[in-house]
């Protein structure tokens, strides 16, 4: 278990002893700051995933569920492993269980001064014989995208986050997809912000796109709402497909649904094996070797 | 059993407060003690004033009267070492302090861990973690947190004290206002603040340990203390699915740590009822000796009423 980078209160730091009554300070258990989740990525490899959508789009609103879904059982083929980020779970959990789905909704958004969020996650893959899969999940807050759409510099500063992180979660409000004002909206919002990513080098041939519908719940009883996130959907992946590694596309239902023959959390198994679907192997050229080395690698099945 | 000759094995005994950590020591240490049936791990002879036996016999002495026990103060560890030998020639001594629960609260809330604690879990080779059904949070539901919402923009000063859940924690102070003083004039109460869920302060429990541990695996044994809750539900003498299903995540998180943790689960009754129900004269049953109070599910090989294989089965192989 990793000892370093984990954020204390000040005092003595984990494991270094100090004096016998000043108490040791453990991780709090918060989310990490940039610097802070730079230090954990330098002790640890983690498979970085970002969250990134529209103000009101359901980022931290995922982030809360796939939390709470973990606490009632393994989710789909995964089930939980560890994380330091627990009490920052648990916030942003209560938020969304206090606020959401009230008459005045206001959920606790990730806000722009905010920045990004950083949370923690180790889930461990059922019945396989491997370690636990360390996450890092960051969550930024909505205005950040609306920025990058309008300026090359706040595109740079998302991008700088994106970049480097292989999985990038892009979640498409599935309310605006109901509203049929702002239903035409979410596709060229969402493309401009994928452009935006691409073309200041944020999302890359190495990138794994996650496009996300978000709240499934209020719309997938209208056919007309579930043709418009298809297309939505199917125009986006057709638009950045060329550009990166692979595009999925999933819904959720992040929320209990009231009223809704949905299960409380549809969706999040899909997104989550696909986060942490494993890497292809890379393909490396066979290199020009003497025949004797050729026979030893193809001896060993290498070839 | 793996302990050898001569062993000596230090076993922390973990818990949030009223978890039932020192009914278990007080029924385990009469149990191995008198030997009222056959058990497991008997007391081995000489040993009886190895250490201080004050605090031990007193507790058991209540134990015996079916009255509730002392609950241990923050930062109090009372040592416990008991010398037991086995069934099969094994002579093992088990380290086993009775620490306060509040302790293992200030870890997890308060984010602070004494450095005497430290040393404890560094050195410690198995963890007897004890969880108390009728004290187990749920994760809330919306609904259910609207409704502490509602009350505290009706009554704030009410609603976040049901919010917050402290209504019974023992030494908390009255809130006070900005000029010190308590009453009706408190200057603006707090936000309902959330509380954490028994199954994410016992993996952070876990998280901790293990951070400190020095133990390449740490032998884990969840012990579902006061089964007797849970009787007659469809948890009734399965104190597995218990944990798969109220404390998912503490199952998940060893499950998948297992090259960190290798765990077992136990129901214990050590009391044999609620204090509560046991106070009233009248419905406490008539029993041949005080061991047949306790019941440990599954049983063990001696039955149902050694306790004592309950320490066995953290040095099981598993």
């Amino acid at each position: 278990m990793a000892r370093s980078g984990v954020r204390s209160r000040g005092g003595t730091a984990p494991g270094s002893g100090g004096a016998a009554e000043s108490p040791i300070q453990l991780p709090l258990g918060e989310s990490y700051t940039e610097a802070e989740a730079a230090l954990r990525t330098y002790a640890e490899t983690f498979r970085r995933v970002v969250l990134v959508g529209d103000k009101d789009a359901g980022k931290t609103t995922l982030l809360a569920e796939l939390h709470h879904a973990f606490l009632r059982g393994p989710v789909g083929k995964f089930r939980f492993a560890g994380s330091w980020t627990l009490q920052a779970f648990e916030s942003i959990c209560w938020e969304s269980r206090t606020r959401s789905g009230r008459a005045v909704a206001d959920t606790e958004r990730t806000r722009v001064k905010d920045g990004f969020k950083f949370f923690e996650l180790r889930v461990g893959r059922i019945g396989a014989d491997e370690p636990p899969l360390p996450l890092l999940l960051a969550d930024c807050s909505g205005e950040v995208l609306r920025d990058a759409r309008k300026h090359a510099g706040d595109a740079s500063i998302l991008s700088n986050i994106v970049r480097y992180s292989s999985e990038v979660v892009f979640v498409l409000n599935g309310a605006d997809i109901l509203d049929r004002q702002r239903r035409h909206l979410v596709g060229a919002l969402g493309r401009t912000g994928l452009r935006a990513l691409q073309e200041t080098s944020g999302i890359h041939e190495r990138s794994r796109v996650h496009l996300v519908v978000s709240k499934w719940d209020v719309l997938h009883t209208d056919a007309a709402a579930v043709s418009a996130a298809s297309d939505a959907t199917g125009s986006l992946t057709s638009f950045i497909e060329p550009y990166v590694d692979s595009v999925t596309i999933s819904q959720v239902a992040a929320r209990k649904p009231y009223g809704s023959t949905l299960e409380q959390g549809y969706g999040l198994p899909t997104l989550l094996d696909a986060i942490c679907a494993p890497y292809p192997a890379a393909k490396v050229p066979i290199p020009d070797v003497p025949l004797q080395s050729r026979v030893f690698l193809d001896f060993g099945g290498f070839l | 059993m793996s302990g050898t000759v001569g062993e000596s094995f230090r076993v922390l005994c973990a818990g949030l407060p009223k978890a039932g950590k020192s009914t278990f020591l007080a029924a385990l240490f009469h149990v191995a003690e008198g030997a009222e049936l056959p058990c497991a791990l008997t007391m081995r002879e000489g040993t009886l004033f190895e250490s201080d036996r004050e605090y031990l016999q007193t507790q058991r002495e209540q134990w015996l009267q079916q009255l509730p026990l002392e609950r241990n103060k923050p930062g109090t560890a009372r040592a416990i070492v008991l010398s037991l030998d086995g069934k099969y020639g094994e002579r093992i001594t088990l380290d086993i302090p009775d620490l306060a629960g509040e302790d293992f609260r200030q870890q997890v809330e308060e984010r602070t861990l004494a450095v005497e604690m430290m040393g404890r879990y560094e050195s410690c080779e198995a963890l007897l973690l004890f969880v108390n059904p009728d004290y187990v949070r749920e994760p809330s539901e919306i609904a259910e947190t609207n409704g502490v919402l509602e009350a505290f923009e009706e009554n704030p000063v009410a609603g976040s004290r049901e919010a917050a859940g402290d209504v019974e924690q023992p030494g908390s102070a009255p809130a006070l206002s900005a000029d010190g003083s308590n009453g009706a004039t408190v200057a603006a109460a707090p936000e309902p603040q959330p509380q954490p869920c028994t199954a994410v302060q016992l993996v952070e429990l876990l998280q901790i340990v293990r951070l400190f541990a020095r133990q390449p695996i740490l032998r884990v044994q969840l012990v579902i203390s006061a089964m007797d809750a849970l009787d007659g539900g469809r948890y009734e003498n399965n104190a597995e699915l218990f944990v798969r299903e109220r404390l998912s995540l503490v199952h998940q998180y060893l499950e998948a740590n297992a090259a960190g943790f290798s765990f077992g689960v136990v129901g214990v009754s050590a009391q044999g009822g609620s204090y509560r129900s046991l106070g009233a004269q009248g419905e406490v049953p008539v029993r041949r000796t005080a061991t047949e109070r306790i019941r440990v599910s599954p049983a063990g090989h001696l039955g149902a009423h050694d306790i004592t294989d309950v320490v066995c089965r953290v040095f099981a192989p598993r």
